[in-house]
């Protein structure tokens, strides 16, 4: 009730009393449309007729990881005239995930002053760009009412938290020319062994293998496996149907953390790494090195929702060719009936494929009843999906989410000695 | 809203002390007008001021006319001050932290009941002369005055302002481990 609401309710007013006035030719009752006159011209003769107002917001980090705070400060310059009142209210974006401070305030604005806001906040996981500031300012009589967006953009990063894990092992049928620690199956200088030939001259003796020398008389060299950086794609799978309906989105946070993990490990191994989103759409970054392409992964996983597309339903629509042939792949997903075809296929093709089967905390159910039988039933299905991956070559590592990632990453480096 | 409610039954009680004795059928009636304010400002419900507005000057007008002009013309100003501070509380959103409140509401009440009792203060002053007026020339009065007020407003609304201002691009103070 301010601005041009307010003026023709006063305005309304006026006019009924005069008329009133008027048809009962009573000059007292017209004496009383005086007050009301005044009080219209006086409140409109006090309006200020030009707004000038500046934005700013400063944030404490422009990126930051799920679970950190931030501290936002907002300011709103007045560089016109004195201003009555003048209201700011940031946006809900941020406003909702308030730990301090306050997100609202009103005051009068001298020529020259400065409204700021100051809270902390502590964003979840995603992308928030409060580009806009509303802000509303009045007269104190109210018969004019402003409201204005003043540009202010603020792109905030808010990464998921991941825990570092360690080395992940990867098996894949190429590798790269340049040093990492995905072993090449070739070899040459390394930590593991591989294999042995006989001497060449110009071989360093510090591989000759002395048994050998020892019971043939033969001088045979001993070679290691040479450890090379390896292309690797993980695959975020963000198919809302395939997470429990209960514990959906705190399964689908966890997968979120463990991609991260695995992105920050391979690239700080040196491998080049990429990452396919795979839900209500398909979001492709592709294969990089170095911090930028870190960056690039985490803000590909900070803008991952769950959600559902008929097009996406199961893996088979996997876009394979955006794979570099024999390369690694890393599935993260809590994975359904079905799935499995499409990862032996993968296999097939050549590709080195994890699965990293996020499963949520088990509840507690009595298995007497009929949800625990039902439970039962649906755990040796997907049992029975996964020794089908097994059988297939695909490397399977079943991660519940309430333990650390790393025992199970460390379980892929067992493993991938012996594939 | 302590201050809206407070100013709106001072002006009621004002507008209906001299009616009261009149023996109107519906004078109980009359007391869903301070209910249906202080509804109107605690549920933020602006068609419920309006109406509360307007049944309290009628009430006054219903004092003016029956000869009881000074308490009519008391009840004015506190009707507008009522009006001006409930708009004000509807017009600051809930949770809204409001600095100087003491300065910005001891404008408000300066400016609404000065407006407000100037006028009932010239009301009181016309009251005491008699002018032979005729009453085609208190039409033209009275249209005189409302052209003047619908100027003001046209001069007014035009001049709504643009405010939106070229901010600066927003500088974020540290990167934590930004990207080299």
């Amino acid at each position: 009730m301010a601005g041009p609401h307010k003026l023709a309710g006063e305005l309304g007013l006026l006019a009924l009393v005069l008329v009133v006035g008027l048809t009962l030719a009573s000059p007292t009752v017209l004496l009383l449309a005086l007050p009301i006159a005044i009080h219209v011209t006086l409140g409109l003769l006090l309006t200020r007729r030009f707004l000038k107002l500046r934005a700013t917001r400063h944030l404490s980090n422009s990126r930051t990881h799920h679970g950190d705070g931030i501290d936002v400060e907002l300011s709103i310059e007045n560089l016109g005239q004195h201003l009555d009142l003048v209201l700011v209210t940031e946006q809900q974006t941020l406003a909702k995930h308030v730990t301090e401070g306050t997100t609202s305030s009103a005051r009068t604005l001298c020529a020259g002053g400065t409204l700021t806001l100051s809270y902390s906040a502590q964003p979840p996981r995603g992308f928030y760009n409060p580009a806009q500031v509303p802000v509303y300012a009045r007269d104190l009589l109210g018969f004019t009412n402003w409201t204005a967006h003043l540009s202010c953009p603020s792109p905030l990063w808010v990464f998921p938290s991941y825990d570092p894990v360690g080395r992940v092992g990867l098996s894949p049928h190429r590798t790269l020319s340049v040093p990492g620690t995905a072993r090449s199956r070739r070899g040459g200088e390394g930590i593991q062994f591989f294999a042995t030939r006989p001497y060449i001259p110009g071989d360093s003796l510090r591989h000759l293998n002395w048994k050998a020398l020892a019971r043939r008389h033969q001088t045979v060299i001993n070679l290691y496996e040479q450890e090379r950086a390896a292309e690797l794609t993980v695959v975020l799978d963000g198919r809302e149907w395939a997470y429990e309906p209960v514990q959906g989105q705190e399964t689908f946070e966890h997968a979120v953390r463990a991609c991260a993990a695995l992105c920050d490990s391979a690239i700080r191994d040196g491998h080049r790494t990429g990452l396919l989103f795979y839900g209500e759409r398909l979001e492709w970054i592709p294969l990089g090195s170095g911090k930028v392409q870190r960056e690039r992964l985490l803000q590909g996983l900070a803008r991952a929702e769950l959600g559902f597309s008929e097009a996406f339903a199961d893996l088979g629509n996997l876009p394979s060719r955006l794979f570099p042939s024999g390369s690694s792949v890393i599935i993260v997903s809590p994975f359904t009936t079905g799935d499995e075809e499409a990862l032996g296929m993968l296999r097939a093709r050549g590709y080195d494929v994890l699965a990293l089967v996020s499963e949520p905390a088990p509840s507690p159910v009595t298995e007497s009843t009929p949800l625990g039988l039902a439970t039962r039933l649906a755990k040796l299905e997907r049992q029975l999906m996964l020794q089908v991956l097994r059988v297939a070559g695909v490397r399977v590592v079943v991660w519940r989410v309430d333990s650390p990632l790393s025992i199970a990453i460390k379980a892929t480096r067992w493993r991938s000695r012996w594939s | 809203m302590v201050l809206s409610v407070t100013a709106y039954l001072a002006a009621f009680g004002l507008a209906w002390a001299p009616v009261i004795d009149r023996g109107l059928p519906w004078a109980m009636f009359l007391f869903t007008l301070p209910i249906l304010w202080i509804l109107g400002t605690t549920l933020k419900f602006p068609l419920a001021l309006t109406v509360g507005l307007y049944g309290v000057v009628a009430l006054a007008g219903w004092a003016a006319f029956s000869d009881a002009l000074f308490p009519a013309l008391a009840a004015m100003p506190l009707a507008l001050l009522a009006w001006d501070s409930a708009s004000l509380t509807l017009w600051l959103r809930k949770g809204c932290e409001v600095q100087d409140k003491v300065g910005i509401w001891q404008g408000l009440i300066l400016r609404s009941i000065g407006a407000g009792a100037a006028g009932s203060a010239i009301a009181l002053g016309f009251a005491r002369f008699e002018l032979a007026l005729p009453f085609w020339g208190l039409v033209g009065l009275l249209v005189t005055v409302w052209l003047v007020l619908a100027a003001l407003r046209r001069a007014t609304g035009r001049t709504q302002p643009e405010p939106v201002v070229n901010s600066p691009p927003t500088q974020a103070r540290s990167h934590e481990d930004g990207i080299s």
